[in-house]
């Protein structure tokens, strides 16, 4: 056995890295953009220097480390004809794979530098079984279907799984690039965003303002084909004439959103039409728990509606089930090789695995923020954090919150999140306008106790990640408008005194002021750029937003 | 079912004769793979197909450096049987 099991993400994008103990728990997990504050982090080491040395606490220049891979080799330049079966030009092709190409020749690099030694021979692995591992060692059970959904794998864009007592095993594949991905991307694009900076978000918000329009979807169905549960590319001719048609569609940026609210609807229902396909052809395998896992597995809007339509008991998706969370796939797989085992760890399910903010050079950060930084007030609230900022909120204060362990995944999960009051009608356009500088329709997330959630939604099902999207009950838009999207749905996170102890008791303070325990939710930065990593960062989005003020583990710091 | 040699060519065969619309007839387990007139499409989809049938996982080399259906069957045999 090695001291400890480093995985990095070699995808090209969303670099990250993760950290596993000689017992096979996960130690670190953190994508790289966090770290560089730079969104998806392109181009950039999953071994980057500086965020290596930052772990100084956990690795140092003896520790004896095992790097894992997440695919299994760097992948062929594609052919000359490639592309023709694709929806992306050449360029965006080629750029794909020599982004993929250089994450993985060069991993390792700065591990070297940082040791002064050579390091191990590398571990690779499947890119679709690191997907299915890291969603399965934080699944709450042993054993179901895992479907993994992306833009590519080493063949193709979907794999299932197996998982029986811990153990995975693939029952099928999808070869050639016939891939709901890129589709998505190709939407994203049609509707006038940037899937580089991965503005997919954007397209699922949208759909909600627009209704799926026949000859859209007749078109969009057209460019995949699913035969036997599994997605087929159109034929190249086919393909080539979809694109020009879907032209006529388009919104170019800068032009008014609305007009690609249709368009987004109506992909956003042809990506639910071919999943629910793949979803009836796995009924056959008779598993009552779902695990989805793969960068569609973010499909927020599309898996809440999965549970009250199909016989799954429960629905499991990760914190990080994109690129990044392959880091922790691979790491893990990596252990159970040193360790022969096939049989997958298990987790307790915590998202916060990053950077713990509340580290020795805190208190002097605050001081200096203290002497230098020009604020109207900065206070040590104490075990008293709770109460008081439940009471700030209620007063219509919007204020970030910067505590602990950050979140492994893309989601601010309450400990580098801004909060504020649902209930008020125009909060929405104030935390868009004044704070993250955004889109005006963006919706924003609602926080609820695990327990209360059948008392608010249409659905009663756990979702500590923000992974589903699910109806609210009737009058909720009157009374909490601010996380009630257009179609009357709410990207739920769901929390106990397990899970968040601080923000479940967040939440039954602020129920006692307001009888209302639920909270608006949103990640913890403005528009463009990743979610705040530092101190700095945070005060950075105080000082240049119309921020109210930030609680630092138990600091609240006021304009 | 018993999948031996023959199985494997009967099968590589018919896929590929459907693939690149070669009449099964005229094709020959010896012929050059680079002379049947497949895509790179084509090679994939089939590469699925062999999985699906068989129930093995093989790497895309396996039909991309073969040189002709013999080749590709007799490494798919040693693979099932592995």
């Amino acid at each position: 056995m090695k001291d400890c099991y480093l995985g990095l993400s070699t995808s090209g994008h969303d670099p990250a890295l993760a950290l596993v103990d000689q017992s096979g728990n996960v130690i670190f997990a953190e994508a790289t953009e966090r770290h560089v504050q730079l969104k998806r982090a392109w181009g950039i080491s999953p071994d980057h220097p500086d965020h290596l040395r930052s772990l100084s606490n956990l690795i140092d220049r003896k520790t004896n480390i095992q790097i894992s891979r997440t695919w299994m080799a760097a992948k062929s330049l594609p052919g000359k004809d490639a592309h023709e079966n694709s929806l992306f030009p050449p360029t965006d092709f080629n750029w794909l794979y020599k982004h993929q190409n250089r994450a993985f020749d060069d991993a390792g690099i700065h591990v070297a530098q940082f040791q002064g030694k050579d390091i191990n021979k590398i571990n690779d692995f499947d890119h679709h079984l690191c997907h299915a591992v890291n969603a399965s060692y934080n699944a709450p059970f042993d054993s179901g279907l895992c479907i993994v959904i992306d833009g590519e794998g080493e063949v193709g864009s979907l794999s299932i799984f197996l998982l029986k007592n811990r153990e995975l095993k693939r029952i099928g594949r999808a070869w050639g690039p016939g891939s709901f991905g890129s589709y998505y991307s190709w939407l994203t694009q049609l509707c006038g965003f940037d899937w580089r900076l991965g503005e997919e978000w954007k397209v699922m918000g949208l759909a909600a303002f627009g209704r799926p329009n026949e000859e859209m979807v007749t078109l969009l169905k057209k460019t995949i084909q699913i035969k036997s549960g599994k997605p087929y590319p159109s034929s190249q001719l086919t393909l080539h004439e979809l694109t020009l048609a879907a032209k006529k569609f388009m919104r170019l940026p800068g032009e008014d959103i609305m007009k690609a609210a249709d368009l987004a609807a109506s992909g956003q229902a042809v990506y639910a039409f071919w999943i629910d396909e793949i979803l009836k052809y796995c009924q056959k395998y008779e598993q009552e728990n779902l695990i989805l896992s793969g960068g569609c597995a973010l499909n927020s809007s599309y898996n809440g509606t999965i549970k009250h339509r199909f016989q799954y008991k429960n629905i499991f998706v990760p914190s990080a089930p994109a690129d990044d969370g392959n880091a922790l796939g691979s790491a893990l797989l990596s252990w159970m090789k040193d360790s022969q085992t096939q049989k997958i760890p298990s987790s307790n399910g915590t998202p916060y695995l990053g950077t713990n903010i509340n580290n020795n050079k805190l208190e002097k950060k605050i001081s200096h923020i203290a002497k230098y930084g020009g604020f109207s007030r900065i206070t040590d609230i104490g075990n008293k954090s709770a109460s008081m900022v439940a009471k700030m909120l209620s007063e219509g204060k919007i204020i970030g919150v910067i505590r602990g362990r950050a979140e492994f995944g893309p989601r601010a999960l309450g400990n580098r999140s801004i909060l504020a009051d649902p209930r008020s009608p125009q909060i929405k356009e104030i935390i868009n306008e004044r704070v993250k500088g955004r889109e005006a329709y963006r919706p924003f997330a609602p926080i609820v106790p695990d327990n209360r959630v059948s008392d608010y939604f249409l659905n009663d099902q756990p979702s500590p990640y923000m992974s589903f999207t699910i109806p609210w009950k009737g009058k909720m838009l009157n009374q909490i408008p601010g996380v009630v999207h257009k179609d009357g749905t709410g990207r739920l996170q769901t929390v106990n005194s397990s899970s968040n102890p601080w923000l479940n008791d967040l939440l039954l303070e602020f129920e006692k002021i307001t009888n209302t325990p639920i909270l608006l939710n949103t990640s913890f930065n403005v528009m463009g750029k990743p979610i705040v990593h530092s101190i700095e960062d945070a005060m950075a989005v105080l000082v240049t937003t119309g921020l109210d003020a930030v609680l630092i583990e138990n600091v609240l710091i006021e304009k | 079912m018993k999948i031996d040699y023959n199985y494997i060519i009967d099968f590589l065969s018919k896929k590929i004769s459907s693939h690149s619309n070669t009449p099964l007839a005229s094709l020959s387990s010896d012929v050059s793979m680079e002379n049947i007139g497949l895509s790179s499409l084509d090679v994939v989809i089939i590469s699925g197909e062999i999985e699906d049938e068989f129930d093995v996982e093989i790497e895309p080399s396996v039909i991309f450096e073969s040189k002709t259906i013999n080749d590709v069957a007799h490494k798919l045999l040693k693979l099932i049987n592995e």
